[in-house]
C-alpha cells in the first residue's frame, strides 16, 4: 500500500496517549466531589470553537484504528521503504502519485511510505545521523552536498547496485561521475535539468527577431538591444528569490569559463576570484546597467515574472527546465503565449558551443541505516527504469539520465524539444547552486543580489565567495584535489 | 461614514466650528481607515479572480467573480489540510496552556508553599526570553524526543512560550478573588483540588476567555516554532503552506490570495464574536500591569 | 493586597501539621504541568543556548568542540552581524515612534467622535488580526514593483518618479518592512490606548478645566501621565519586537538583498539552520536574548521605581 499519510497520525497517537496520561494523572488528584472530569478550560475553548476539538478528535481516534487493519490484511508479509522527497508544487504532487502506483503494480509486496519535505538541505543530516531520517531520500547529489553524509558514514555505496540493477547500469557515465566521491558512486542521479533562454514567441516577432543568436555573446548583445529600442523590456529575472541570480549567473559562467574550467575550480585548484568568475559577475551587471535586464530584477517574484514574460512584458527570462510546467499552465489562462528556447552563445571565444548552465538536479541515495537496503535499491531502481522515465517526462518536463525515445511522448513543443537534448545523453555544465555547499551558496546568492544592487562590485563579491570556498575546503565539505 | 452624516445633520445649536473640528477629525480616521482596509479589499478581490487579472489588472472588479478559487485552493491547493493542522494545534495548544496556567495561577495565589516565589520568578524569566533565542537547543530538543514532524512538536513548544503570561495572568487574578467562599469549602472538608474546580474555575471563565484569546491568537498565528519544526508537507500550517506557495515557480497567486483570506477567516470570526474580551484579551496586563 | 487573610490562616494550620503539610504536596502536583512543560521546551533550552555558545557544534555529528569565547569573538569581527543589529536598532526605534504615535493620535480622535466609535473601533484593528508571516506575504505583494498597489497608485497619479522596487533597492527595503510591520501594530496601540483613555477619571479632566487649562495643556498634563503605563507596556513591546524581529523579514526578503534587510534573528536562522554553525547561531542567540532580558528587565525597574 502506498501512502503518504501514515506517518502524520503515529505523532498524533502518541500525543493522544500523552494527553490522556496527563489527564489521568490531573484526575488523580481530584477530591471526591468532582467526578466530573471534562477539562476545566473546555467551558471557554467550546464557547469559541464547539466544532473543532470534535472534528479533530474523530480523526485521531478513527484513523489509526482504520489503517491497522489495512497494514495487516494488505502487507502481511510486506516490506516499507521510507522515503522522502523534496516538496513540490501540485503537478509534481500529481506525478509522485502516478509513480507510486506504478511501483505498486509492480511489486504488491512492497509499500512505500512518501514524505514531502520542504528543508530537505537544512534537515536531512540531522535526521539521518539522528536516526529519525528516511530509508531513501531525494535530494542534490554532487559532492558538496554529499562530502559530509559519506564523512559521517550516513549514506551507502551503491556500486554493486550498479551492478546488479539493470536501470541503474543504464545511467549516463557522466551523470554517475557527478554522484562519485573517492572512487565510489553515493547515490543515483535522476533528474537531468538545464537553464536556457527562455523567450516569448510572439514578443520576438514583433520585435522582428528573425534569427536567434548562435555564435557569439555580441549577437546576443544586440537581440537585446533590438528588443528594447523596440520598447519591451528584453530580460526579466525574480531576483527576490534568492536562488535566480544564481541561475543567470550560472549561464554567464559558463558562457565565460565553460564546463571545463568551473570544473577546475570545483575539483582542482581553481579560484573563484579568477578574471574569468569575475567578468561573469561583471557581464551580469552589464545587462543591467544597459538596461536590459529590468532595473527592477532584483525586488521581482518568480510568479510574478512568469506572468509578465507570458503577458510579453519581458521578451526573455534566464531560468530553468522545471519552469516549463509553469509555462503550460500559463497557456490555459493565455492562449496566444507561446514559448521556446535558446542557449546563449559563448562569450569566450576559445569555447565550443553550446555551453549549457545545467546538469544533475537531484538524486536518490540510500540511508546506511536504511531497514533493508536491497528493497531500497529496487524502489530506485523502479524510478530509473522506463516505466518511471514517462512520468518524469510527461508530468515533470524531467528526465531521468538514462537512455530514452523522447519522441515517442506527447509532449507539448518546447518540453520535447528539451527532453530531446537530454536523451542524447551528452554532458552539461553545471547551475553552480547545486553543487556548492551551503556556506558558499550563502554568499554566492546573496552576493550576486548585492552586485545587482549595487552594494558590492564584482570583484569583492568574488573574493568573498574564495574565502567562503577555503573555508569549506578546510571543513571537508568540498572534494580536496 | 455614517456617523459623519449623522455628525453634520445634528440640530442647529451645534455650533458651526464643533462640526467642522468634527469633520476634520473624521477625515483623519478616514484616511487612516482606508489604509487599514484596503490591504484586506485587495486580498479579496484577488482571491476571486483568475491569474492574469491579479497581476495585469490589480485594481479590477473581479467579472464574474471566481468562487472556485476557494475550492481549488481548499483542495489542490491543501489549504484545507494545512487549515486542520492550524486547528489540530491550536485547541490542543490553548486548551493545555489554558488548564496548566490556571491550575499553576490557582497553586501560586491561594496555596502557601515553601520557595513559592522563586518558582513563580522561575516561570517570569521566561517571559523576557524571546523564543528565536532558545530555538537551536529547542530544535535539538523536539528532535530528540521524536517529535520533529508531528504536531505535538509544535504544540509543547508553543505552551511553553505561552506558559509564563498565561501564570503570571492568573495568579493576578486568582489574588483579586476574595477568601470567604474558599474558607467555607475547606471548612466543609473540600481539598485545594476541589476549591480550584468548584469554585475557582466558574468565578474564572471571563479571565480565562481573555487569556483564550489571546493564546489562540499566538497560536494561530505563529510561524516561527512550525517553520522550524515541520518539514514535511502534510502537516504544514496555514502560514507555512502560504509561503510554500509564495516560493514555488508556479503561478497561483490566485490560490494565495484565496489562502490568505481562509487563514484570517477564523481569527475575524473570533474577533467578531468575542470583540470584547478580545480587545480585553490583547489589552490585558497592559492596563493592569 | 488580599494576602493577609490567607496568609494567616495557612500559617495557623501549617503550624498544626506535619513535615509533609507544610512542603504542600498539591500545590507542587499543580505546578507540575505547567513546569514540565516549561522546563523541557522552554528553560533548558536556554541553558542549553548558553552551553552550545562555547561550542563549534555542526548540529549532526556526535562530537562538540569547546572553543571558550571563540564564537563571541568571531562574532565582534562578522560584518553581517554589525549590520544586522543596526537594522534591529532602526526596527526599534521605528517601532518605537510611529505605532506608538499614530495610535494615540487615533484613540484621541476615535475617542472624540461619539457615536461612530466602535465601528471605527472594529474596522481600525483589523490589521491585527492577521498574523504577521500572512502581513509580510500581503505587503509583498503591495511592495511588488509592478503587480503592487504602492507602485500602480504612484503612476496612477502620475508620481512616477517615486515609484521603485522598494523591497530591491538597499535604502529602502528595511523602511519599507518596518512601515508593513507599523500597519499591523498600529491598531493594537490604538486600542489599548483607547481602553487607557476610557479608564481616565474624568473628575481630573474636570479640574483642570476648572483651572482654566486648554486642550493641549489637558492633553500634557492629564492624558499623558494617566496612560503612562500604557505607555511602557508599547515601548518594552516595541524594544522586543524590534529585538526579536523575525517573521517579516523572512516572508518579505529573507533578508536581502545582500543582508541590506537582515536582521539578528534570520541571520541566527541561516548559521544554523540552513548552514551548520550551530555554536555561532547560538552564541547569537545568546547574545539576542541578553539584550532582550536587559530591556525587560529595565523597563520592570523603571516601572516599579515609577510606582
Amino acid at each position: 500500500m502506498v501512502t503518504t499519510r501514515t506517518h502524520r497520525f503515529v505523532p498524533r497517537r502518541q500525543f493522544l496517549a500523552f494527553l490522556s496520561a496527563a489527564a489521568t494523572g490531573a484526575l488523580a488528584a481530584a477530591c471526591s466531589q468532582s467526578a466530573a472530569p471534562a477539562t476545566p478550560s473546555s467551558p471557554p475553548a467550546s464557547d469559541s470553537k464547539p466544532t473543532a476539538p470534535t472534528a479533530a478528535a474523530p480523526a485521531q481516534a478513527t484513523k489509526p484504528a482504520a489503517a491497522a487493519p489495512a497494514s495487516g490484511t494488505q502487507s502481511g508479509t510486506a516490506k516499507t521503504i521510507t522515503f522522502w522527497n523534496e516538496a513540490n508544487s501540485p503537478t509534481a504532487n500529481q506525478g509522485w502519485d502516478a509513480l507510486a502506483e506504478t511501483f505498486q503494480k509492480a511489486h504488491p509486496d512492497l509499500e512505500v511510505k512518501r514524505v514531502f519535505q520542504t528543508e530537505m538541505s537544512n534537515i536531512i543530516k540531522v535526521a539521518l545521523a539522528s536516526d529519525t531520517g528516511p530509508d531513501v531520500f531525494q535530494r542534490d547529489i554532487p559532492p558538496s552536498y554529499h562530502q559530509p553524509l559519506v564523512d559521517a558514514n550516513l549514506v551507502i555505496a551503491m556500486d554493486d547496485y550498479y551492478k546488479s540493477h539493470q536501470n541503474l547500469q543504464n545511467v549516463f557515465p557522466w551523470a554517475k561521475q557527478r554522484a562519485t566521491i573517492a572512487g565510489k558512486v553515493w547515490g543515483v542521479p535522476h533528474e537531468v535539468e538545464f537553464i536556457p533562454m527562455f523567450y516569448n514567441k510572439g514578443v520576438f516577432e514583433q520585435a522582428g527577431i528573425a534569427e536567434l543568436p548562435s555564435s557569439s555573446y555580441d549577437e546576443f548583445l544586440t537581440l537585446c538591444k533590438t528588443i528594447k529600442d523596440a520598447g519591451i523590456q528584453p530580460l526579466g529575472l525574480a531576483g527576490r528569490s534568492r536562488t535566480q541570480p544564481g541561475h543567470l549567473y550560472s549561464i554567464l559562467t559558463m558562457l565565460t569559463v565553460g564546463k571545463a574550467g568551473f570544473e577546475q575550480i570545483l575539483y582542482e585548484e581553481g579560484r573563484w576570484d579568477q578574471d574569468g568568475m569575475v567578468e561573469s559577475a561583471t557581464r551580469m551587471k552589464e545587462l543591467l546597467d544597459l538596461g536590459y535586464l529590468a532595473n527592477d530584477a532584483v525586488a521581482q517574484e518568480g510568479p510574478a515574472v512568469q506572468a509578465a514574460f507570458a503577458a510579453g512584458r519581458y521578451a526573455m527570462w534566464p531560468t530553468g527546465t522545471w519552469s516549463m510546467a509553469g509555462f503550460e499552465d500559463s497557456k490555459k489562462d493565455n492562449p496566444s503565449f507561446e514559448y521556446d528556447y535558446f542557449i546563449p552563445p559563448v562569450l569566450n571565444s576559445q569555447l565550443q558551443n553550446p555551453q549549457i548552465a545545467g546538469g544533475i538536479g537531484g538524486g536518490f541515495s540510500i540511508s546506511s541505516k536504511a531497514k533493508d537496503r536491497d528493497i531500497s535499491a529496487v524502489w530506485i531502481d523502479f524510478l530509473m527504469g522506463p516505466d518511471a522515465q514517462k512520468i518524469w517526462n510527461t508530468v515533470f518536463y524531467q528526465a531521468a539520465p538514462t537512455p530514452f525515445d523522447a519522441t515517442s511522448s506527447d509532449l507539448p513543443e518546447t518540453p520535447q524539444k528539451a527532453m530531446g537534448l537530454i536523451s542524447k545523453g551528452e554532458e552539461m555544465g553545471y547551475n553552480i547552486s547545486v553543487v556548492v555547499p551551503s556556506n558558499v551558496v550563502e554568499i554566492y546568492w546573496n552576493g550576486l543580489g548585492g552586485i545587482l544592487s549595487e552594494q558590492l562590485t564584482p570583484k569583492d563579491w568574488a573574493s568573498m565567495v574564495q574565502t567562503e570556498w577555503e573555508k569549506a575546503k578546510a571543513e571537508g565539505r568540498v572534494l580536496k584535489p | 461614514m455614517q456617523s459623519v452624516a449623522r455628525v453634520s445633520s445634528r440640530p442647529a445649536h451645534v455650533s458651526l466650528g464643533r462640526v467642522a473640528r468634527q469633520g476634520s477629525i473624521h477625515a483623519v480616521i478616514l484616511v487612516a481607515l482606508t489604509i487599514a482596509v484596503v490591504p484586506f479589499l485587495w486580498a479579496i478581490l484577488g482571491s476571486l479572480k483568475h491569474n492574469d487579472a491579479i497581476f495585469l489588472d490589480p485594481f479590477s472588479f473581479p467579472s464574474p467573480p471566481r468562487w472556485d478559487n476557494y475550492s481549488e485552493a481548499w483542495i489542490r491547493g491543501k489549504f484545507g489540510t494545512y487549515f486542520w493542522n492550524s486547528v489540530a494545534i491550536a485547541v490542543p495548544s490553548v486548551t493545555l496552556t489554558l488548564f496548566c496556567s490556571s491550575l499553576a495561577g490557582f497553586s501560586f495565589a491561594r496555596l502557601r508553599f515553601p520557595a513559592s516565589r522563586w518558582v513563580f520568578y522561575t516561570f517570569l524569566i521566561g517571559m523576557a526570553i524571546p523564543t528565536n533565542a532558545i530555538l537551536i537547543p529547542l530544535y535539538y530538543t523536539v528532535r530528540d524526543l521524536r517529535l520533529l514532524d508531528s504536531l505535538p512538536g509544535v504544540i509543547f513548544p508553543q505552551i511553553a512560550s505561552g506558559l509564563p503570561f498565561g501564570i503570571f495572568m492568573m495568579r493576578a487574578f486568582f489574588r483579586t478573588l476574595p477568601h470567604e467562599l474558599e474558607d467555607a469549602a475547606r471548612i466543609d472538608g473540600c481539598s485545594d483540588l476541589g476549591i480550584y474546580w468548584h469554585i475557582m474555575l466558574p468565578l474564572s471563565t471571563g479571565a480565562l476567555t481573555t487569556l483564550l484569546v489571546f493564546v489562540f491568537m499566538g497560536s494561530w498565528n505563529d510561524f516561527l516554532i512550525p517553520y522550524v519544526f515541520i518539514h514535511e508537507d502534510s502537516l504544514r500550517t496555514i502560514p507555512l503552506g502560504l509561503l510554500h506557495f509564495q516560493g514555488s515557480y508556479v503561478s497561483e497567486y490566485r490560490l494565495i490570495f484565496a489562502g490568505i483570506v481562509i487563514s484570517f477567516i477564523p481569527t475575524l470570526i473570533l474577533y467578531l464574536v468575542f470583540q470584547r474580551q478580545f480587545i480585553r484579551g490583547i489589552t490585558v496586563g497592559a492596563i493592569r500591569g | 493586597m488580599h494576602r493577609t487573610p490567607t496568609a494567616s490562616t495557612t500559617r495557623v494550620l501549617a503550624r498544626r501539621k506535619p513535615l509533609w503539610v507544610a512542603i504542600n504536596p498539591t500545590a507542587w502536583l499543580f505546578l507540575l504541568p505547567a513546569f514540565a512543560i516549561y522546563l523541557v521546551f522552554h528553560l533548558l533550552p536556554f541553558v542549553q543556548t548558553i552551553w552550545l555558545g562555547f561550542h563549534e557544534w555542526d548540529g549532526a555529528s556526535p562530537d562538540r568542540t569547546w572553543v571558550g569565547l571563540q564564537n563571541y569573538v568571531d562574532a565582534t569581527q562578522d560584518d553581517v552581524f554589525w549590520r544586522a543589529l543596526s537594522h534591529n536598532v532602526t526596527f526599534v526605534v521605528m517601532n518605537l515612534a510611529l505605532p506608538i504615535a499614530i495610535g494615540l493620535l487615533l484613540a484621541v480622535l476615535v475617542s472624540n467622535v461619539g457615536r461612530g466609535l466602535a465601528t471605527y473601533r472594529f474596522l481600525l484593528f483589523l490589521p491585527y488580526v492577521l498574523s504577521l508571516a500572512v502581513v509580510g506575504i500581503i505587503w509583498g505583494r503591495i511592495y511588488d514593483p509592478n503587480i503592487g498597489i504602492i507602485n500602480q497608485t504612484l503612476r496612477a497619479v502620475g508620481l512616477d518618479d517615486l515609484a521603485r522596487p522598494w523591497l530591491g533597492d538597499p535604502s529602502f527595503v528595511l523602511v519599507a518592512i518596518i512601515l508593513a510591520g507599523v500597519w499591523h501594530a498600529f491598531p493594537f496601540a490604538m486600542v489599548i490606548y483607547l481602553a487607557g483613555l476610557q479608564g481616565i477619571d474624568q473628575t481630573l479632566y474636570e479640574a483642570a478645566r476648572l483651572d482654566g487649562a486648554n486642550g493641549v495643556q489637558i492633553f500634557r498634563h492629564v492624558t499623558l501621565p494617566s496612560l503612562s503605563n500604557v505607555t511602557t507596556l508599547l515601548v518594552s513591546s516595541a524594544f522586543i519586537g524590534g529585538l526579536t524581529a523575525f517573521t517579516m523579514v523572512w516572508t518579505m526578503t529573507q533578508g536581502g538583498p545582500f543582508y541590506a534587510s537582515e536582521v539578528i534573528a534570520t541571520y541566527i536562522y541561516k548559521r544554523a539552520f540552513e548552514d551548520i554553525y550551530v555554536g555561532y547561531g547560538s552564541a547569537l542567540s545568546v547574545a539576542l536574548a541578553l539584550l532582550a532580558l536587559l530591556v525587560t528587565g529595565a523597563f520592570i525597574w523603571l516601572r516599579e521605581r515609577g510606582d
